[in-house]
């Protein structure tokens, strides 16, 4: 290369001033800061939210223990103003919030997986899109509406006869014993699968929606038929996105108030059939909250906190899952 | 007029003459004997667009058989009706026979999943599953209830596909890991793993780099030993150079407009590309017009 760079000009072009001239942008660093201001926000929020319930229940803690709090199994509010004198155990309501959300996730995860790859690769394109429309409106239904359907059409109608006959069939099985009461821990979490079914239908059906066709049409030609593409190539590949679908809906499930509230029961005890009246830690907290003494309401704040610590918790595990498994797919979704 | 001699196949603006200097394999070329796939007036049609139409065609075993043309001419159509590929495509219907050893493959009895087994393919763009490198070659043979020992099929399977040596140590890693030549060649050795007798290559190349192209190119000819290969190539050297038969393919318009592709000539390799027996194959393969 012997050639010459051509010559820089000497002067800047008188036309167009120096490059110093610029009339000070405002724009970006204004941009930048609101931004900036709106995504600390939430982490403000956040934080004060934490801090704030912590500190409001802290007399409850300091008189049961924190995991006294957490396990103690008996509820007895007090009706003090200045000290903590009643008996505070959430465990019945922790049990009652576990519990309805397995029986709802139990419901909600498969239904939702084979609606979605019904959606995605069998039903006919004139019947997909409709359908899919209708699931995401139904995600759109307030729950309430879910804890009268459920409370005054659904029950009566159809779980009371089914509940019946799954006493006669499996009442020997301690979870299935009798006597079938109407509200309970089992309508209260079968609602709530319905509940979370849309949301998660529509996720699930996003994700495997997007596996890429190269992939499915490279296990077709090795002789799959589509039970294996689906099952072997498509949900595997598809595995964080059902987990953070399935976590969407277990946050949705854990923390739902009013369907839960109109269908559980409101007892405080614990345990036994899956026939039997219970509490959530939401619907605890709703129920009792209005003529709660202050001591009690100290004693709700720490249900507050207890249920924050348990959707975190299901959270951390969740990631946990699907980083290992994400490792071995070399799949980066996480 | 003609257009036979070398120096005038090179000499074209394009570039994209066929020099002899390209052929790099040296053999004879077999005979058709008892064809594999006997294709006769096939037509494909996709919702009422006729799209490919009247082509005759026969594959002989254990050869390289190769499609070229320009976009549009049917080529990668025709190769997805030979393993019925085509019937996921919704609205695709075919007519005209496709006999595969004699037996007629769109008979209502016939299985596409059976077919598929037995015809393999390769795609475009290297599509290997997100999973491990293992579990790639293992998938075609668990799904066909394969017994016996899954590690030695997986080694010598690899071999095959001459990618052994690179991925010995990493068979548990993401096939993801790999280079775009060695997803293809790893899925070249997925293919082989169910041994098929027939092996489809829909442009196998077309995303790789000319060093990768070439290891492709002499693995495809060391399975020609044993494999029946059929390739659709956007490329002319390479069909000129890997390929026994081939068969170029042009695109049309019919008199209500209608765009559609059809065969025009089908012959051995060398004479396809020194003395093509047809005007429009020789402006093609001389890089006049496509």
């Amino acid at each position: 290369m012997s050639t010459e760079a051509p010559e820089a000009p000497k002067a800047p072009d008188a036309r167009r001033g120096t490059l110093q001239s610029g009339k000070g942008r405002l724009a970006d660093p204004i941009f930048k800061w609101t931004v900036g201001v709106c995504g600390t926000v939430v982490l403000v929020i956040l934080a004060l939210m934490v801090v704030r319930t912590t500190a409001e229940a802290w007399p409850v803690f300091a008189k049961e223990g924190f995991f006294g709090f957490l396990l103690g199994e008996e509820w007895d509010s007090g009706r003090s103003r200045t000290e903590i004198t009643g008996t505070y155990g959430a465990w019945p309501f922790i049990y009652g919030t576990l519990v309805t959300s397995a029986i709802a996730l139990a419901i909600a995860l498969p239904l939702s997986i084979m609606i979605a790859v019904y959606l995605t690769h069998l039903a006919p394109s004139r019947l997909a899109k409709p359908l899919s429309y209708t699931v995401e409106l139904l995600a759109a239904v307030p729950s309430v509406i879910f804890g009268l359907w459920g409370l005054h059409w659904f029950l009566p109608h159809v779980l009371r006869p089914f509940f019946d006959r799954l006493e006669a069939a499996m009442g020997w099985f301690f979870l299935f014993e009798g006597p079938v009461r109407g509200v309970g821990y089992l309508p209260a979490g079968i609602v709530l699968g319905i509940m979370i079914l849309p949301i998660m239908t529509a996720i699930i059906r996003e994700v495997v929606a997007v596996q890429p066709l190269e992939q499915q049409m490279a296990a077709y030609a090795l002789g799959s038929t589509r039970w294996e593409v689906v099952t072997k190539v498509v949900l595997p590949a598809s595995f964080s996105g059902i987990v953070a679908a399935t976590m969407l809906g277990l946050g949705r499930a854990l923390g739902e108030t009013i369907a839960v509230l109109m269908l559980i029961g409101g007892s405080q005890s614990w345990g036994g059939s899956l026939f039997d009246t219970g509490s959530s830690m939401a619907s605890h907290i709703a129920a009792t909250f209005g003529e709660a003494a202050p001591e009690t309401r100290t004693g709700l704040m720490a249900i507050g906190v207890a249920l924050f610590l348990v959707t975190m918790v299901v959270n951390i595990l969740a990631r946990v899952i699907v980083w290992r498994l994400g490792q071995i797919t070399g799949d980066s979704a996480v | 007029m003609s257009v036979s001699n070398a120096a005038s196949l090179r000499g074209t603006d394009s570039g994209r003459g066929v020099a002899p200097d390209t052929i790099r394999y040296n053999r004879e070329v077999p005979g058709l004997g008892d064809p594999v796939f006997d294709v006769s007036g096939l037509s494909i049609h996709y919702g009422a667009n006729k799209a490919v139409r009247d082509v005759d065609l026969k594959v002989g075993p254990r050869q390289i058989t190769a499609m070229i043309g320009p976009s549009g001419c049917g080529k990668s159509t025709v190769l997805r009706t030979l393993n019925r590929m085509n019937d996921l495509i919704p609205g695709a219907r075919v007519e005209g026979k496709v006999s595969y050893h004699g037996e007629d493959l769109y008979a209502p009895s016939v299985d596409p999943i059976e077919v598929r087994r037995r015809i393999g393919m390769v795609f475009q763009k290297p599509n290997p599953f997100p999973k491990s490198i293992y579990d790639n070659i293992a998938y075609g043979p668990r799904i066909n209830g394969m017994r016996g020992n899954m590690d030695d099929l997986v080694e010598e399977t690899l071999t095959k596909a001459a990618l052994w040596d690179e991925v010995k140590d990493k068979l548990k890693e993401s096939a993801f890991a790999l280079s775009g030549g060695q997803q293809q060649r790893l899925c070249i050795a997925r293919t082989i793993a169910v041994n098929p007798e027939v092996i489809l290559m829909d442009e196998p190349c077309s995303a790789l780099d000319p060093i990768a192209t070439l290891k492709i190119e002499d693995l495809m000819y060391e399975l020609a030993g044993e494999y029946t290969i059929v390739i659709v190539t956007h490329n002319m050297q390479q069909a000129a150079r890997v390929s026994d038969r081939t068969a170029f393919f042009t695109a049309g318009v019919d008199d209500s407009g209608e765009r559609y592709g059809s065969l025009v000539e089908f012959d051995e390799t060398a004479k396809i590309f020194s003395k093509p027996s047809d005007q429009r194959t020789e402006d093609y393969i001389s890089g006049r017009f496509g």
